[in-house]
């Protein structure tokens, strides 16, 4: 965790990098600056699922440092992505804050209250997060192949597949559930009772 | 029970003695109050200019051409000593024009608009506006090869006789339009000049405008250019009817001369052959296919021009010192406070408002302007006059509507169907000058060029297989798949340097590329 913002401002700087160079925008044809700044925001919605790793939680402190932990990530992401705005303006980074930041609460709750369980639930949400944050589209495939039923209702829940079926990167309706599921995943962190008390 | 009854009368007369001569109000009853003095402000401030719903229409006696530009008489209640703002607001074009208000009363403005159900008219005085959409005219007049719609100005009241073949809209000589916009849903313009009836300063260029964008405009009687309006190259003279007519060529258009006298008897005859000769192209036979209009593209441009590459920004020294700060940052702050053994929380701390500083400066860099990406298309045909038809292509970042200043600039965009979030206007230009740099690149005849039909080639253009670039190449297509039914010839130029001859304020305007086409009449 400690080292979380330093991996965070490493992968977008090389994301960056790699985009941007001239192969990448010959071999994947950007048609325009957004369809560039939308192959950047998938790398920086993902980094909150795989960075984030509490070492030990145990007290109220250690949740708070963890937040703090957090916020750091999201700052050290949103810094390196403004410091690339000279690639347009810096209005796509701007709108697309509200669904970064949404992104890095819940997945940061989440961690915090799996990391007040200790063992193997810090593991276990991470690939719950995965499963709810980013697959839920082939969720809807299988379920379209499957059951012959429409899943499309899941796109609230996965800020990847909302950003890949509109045309803006402000979120939309992602938000709100991913804002309000991470408020009571951290509050839940923050109220649940000391490990050794529980024991 | 009883004594609570009989207590009141007493308490009644004891408040009624205290009683304060005004009694405020709750705050509920106040912000109604507050509200109802705003709306009646509001609707006394917009009353004073007001657009006159009744006499606010479409001049043209109930015709108009839809998707095109046609006269509009606007009128609205005016205060002595201000200025007006009128704008005509069609989807993603405004465009506008200061009229002075000299006394109070109804004020009287002609602009153009756009015959469509969503366009409207905004009048801004004294910082308080008006909108209002007016009523599309009742007679729509598609486009046809075999009924020509004009224009007709005559001294008194054209008196030409009207038919299925001809149909004109009346109009005063000294009321000619002086914007071309005005002329835009019209096939040609008429001018009847028997005496020695001058125009109103700025009609004659605008009737040369319309015709470089291919319109035609035929007139008997007196008519001397002004000077300094381009020279039309040298008359031909053609019979119709059994009248000699001058033909001058202007651009894409024509222009038609032949003295009052000599159609004083059948004008309308002489006037239809003319224009037979104009649209035909000199056949027998009306062409394939539908005649052209500005006013809609079928197929819309949008389906053969694609948003280009964008010239890649280079990052500047400040981008890969604060990539670089932000990185230090984060490596050196755990390091530094781990000997502090206060835990990780200050450097957490640290490095989140070091960032929040980083991304302040990186959004406060300045970035490259948005690129709008022009694609020109010249129309040409006899002479160094000509006109050019451009598609312009937006990008998302822009977000106010094509604005166009009706006094300053002579220029008319339409708004288009939007490609992958780009925004794309046709835009006309009348009366410019040819590019310099030409090279013939094909002549076409019959739905044939180069020996092969107009999609073969159309198709070896766009994988390179011709001198066309990927832009001329698109170009060509579009144009082929617009025109090439008329079976006319046509002669298609590969341009040089191309000078943008507008600009979109705070974009940089970049020329895909372009192609001149020569259509001789």
């Amino acid at each position: 965790m400690r080292y979380a913002p330093l991996a965070v401002v490493t992968v977008l700087a090389a994301a960056h990098a790699l985009l941007t160079g001239a192969w990448a925008r010959e071999a994947f044809d950007y048609g325009s600056d957004l369809a560039l700044w939308r192959a950047i925001f998938y790398v920086e919605l993902a980094l909150p699922l795989f960075v984030l790793w509490p070492a030990v939680v145990k007290t109220r402190r250690d949740v708070a440092e963890f937040l703090l932990g957090v916020l750091a990530c999201a700052a050290a992401s949103s810094a390196v992505m403004f410091a690339f705005a000279y690639l347009s303006s810096p209005g796509p980074v701007w709108q697309s804050r509200p669904v970064v930041f949404a992104c890095w609460a819940l997945c940061g709750g989440f961690m915090a209250l799996a990391a007040r369980f200790g063992g193997a639930w810090p593991a276990r949400a991470r690939i719950a997060l995965v499963c709810v944050l980013g697959l839920p589209l082939l969720w809807h495939y299988f379920s379209l192949e499957y059951a012959q039923k429409s899943q499309l209702g899941l796109q609230s829940l996965s800020p990847h597949w909302y950003l890949a079926a509109n045309a803006t990167l402000d979120g939309g309706s992602v938000i709100a559930p991913l804002a309000i599921a991470g408020a009571l995943a951290l509050i839940a962190a923050a109220v649940w009772p000391k490990r050794k008390e529980a024991a | 029970m009883m004594a609570c009854i009989g207590a009141r009368p007493r308490e009644r007369r004891g408040r009624h003695h205290n009683r304060p001569l005004f009694i405020a109000p709750p705050l509920t009853q106040r912000a109604l109050i507050a509200l109802f003095g705003v709306l009646i402000l509001a609707s006394s401030s917009l009353s004073a200019q007001q657009i006159d719903h009744e006499r606010t229409r479409y001049l043209g006696d109930g015709r108009g051409r839809p998707g095109c530009y046609a006269p509009l008489e606007i009128v609205f209640a005016g205060k002595a000593g201000g200025t007006a703002t009128v704008e005509i607001l069609s989807p993603g074009v405004a465009l506008r024009r200061q009229v002075s208000v000299n006394a109070a009363g109804p004020v009287t403005a002609r602009v153009p608009c756009r015959v469509a159900a969503d366009s409207k008219i905004r009048v801004t005085l004294d910082g308080a506006s008006d909108e209002f959409s007016p009523e599309v005219p009742a007679r729509l007049m598609a486009p046809s090869y075999h009924r020509i719609y004009a224009a007709a100005f005559a001294p008194e009241a054209a008196n030409l006789p009207a038919s299925d073949t001809l149909v004109f809209d009346a109009f005063k000589t000294d009321e000619c339009f002086a914007d071309w916009r005005m002329f835009d849903g019209y096939d040609a313009i008429v001018l009847l000049n028997p005496g020695d009836g001058r125009l109103p300063a700025g009609a004659q260029r605008a009737l040369l405008e319309f015709a470089s964008l291919g319109g035609a405009v035929f007139i008997a009687g007196n008519f001397t250019l002004e000077s300094g309006l381009p020279a039309l190259p040298d008359p031909t003279t053609i019979d119709f009817a059994g009248v000699p007519v001058l033909r001058q060529s202007c651009g894409g258009g024509t222009l038609y001369r032949v003295a009052y006298e000599r159609i004083a008897e059948k004008p309308a005859d002489v006037l239809v052959a003319a224009m037979r000769r104009h649209q035909w192209y000199g056949g027998s036979e009306a062409p394939a296919g539908a005649p052209a209009t500005r006013g809609a593209e079928n197929p819309p441009p949008t389906q053969y021009l694609e948003v280009g590459d964008r010239r890649a920004a280079a990052p500047s020294l400040m981008v890969y010192g604060l990539v670089g700060l932000i990185a230090l940052t984060c490596l050196l702050a755990p390091l530094a406070l781990d000997r502090l053994k206060r835990g990780a929380w200050p450097a957490f701390a640290a490095t989140a408002l070091i960032a929040v500083g980083i991304a302040i400066a990186g959004a406060n860099q300045s970035g490259p302007l948005p690129q709008v990406q022009v694609s020109v298309l010249e129309l040409a045909s006899d002479g160094d006059i000509t006109a050019r038809r451009e598609v312009w292509l937006v990008p998302p970042a822009v977000k106010d509507v094509f604005t166009v200043d009706l006094a300053n600039s002579r220029l008319l965009p339409r708004a288009g169907k939007p490609v992958t979030g780009w925004r794309v206007y046709t835009v006309d230009l009348p009366l410019t000058r040819a590019i310099a740099q030409r090279a013939p690149v094909a002549k076409f005849e019959n739905a044939y060029i180069e020996g092969l039909p107009f999609r073969d080639f159309a198709a070896r253009a766009r994988v390179g297989e011709t001198a066309l670039d990927e832009t001329g190449a698109r170009l060509v297509d579009w144009w082929l798949e617009v025109n090439a039914y008329r079976g006319r010839k046509a002669q298609i130029v590969k341009v040089g340097e191309i000078e943008p001859l507008a600009a979109w304020p705070g974009t940089e305007t970049v020329i895909r590329g372009g192609l001149a086409i020569i259509e001789p009449r």
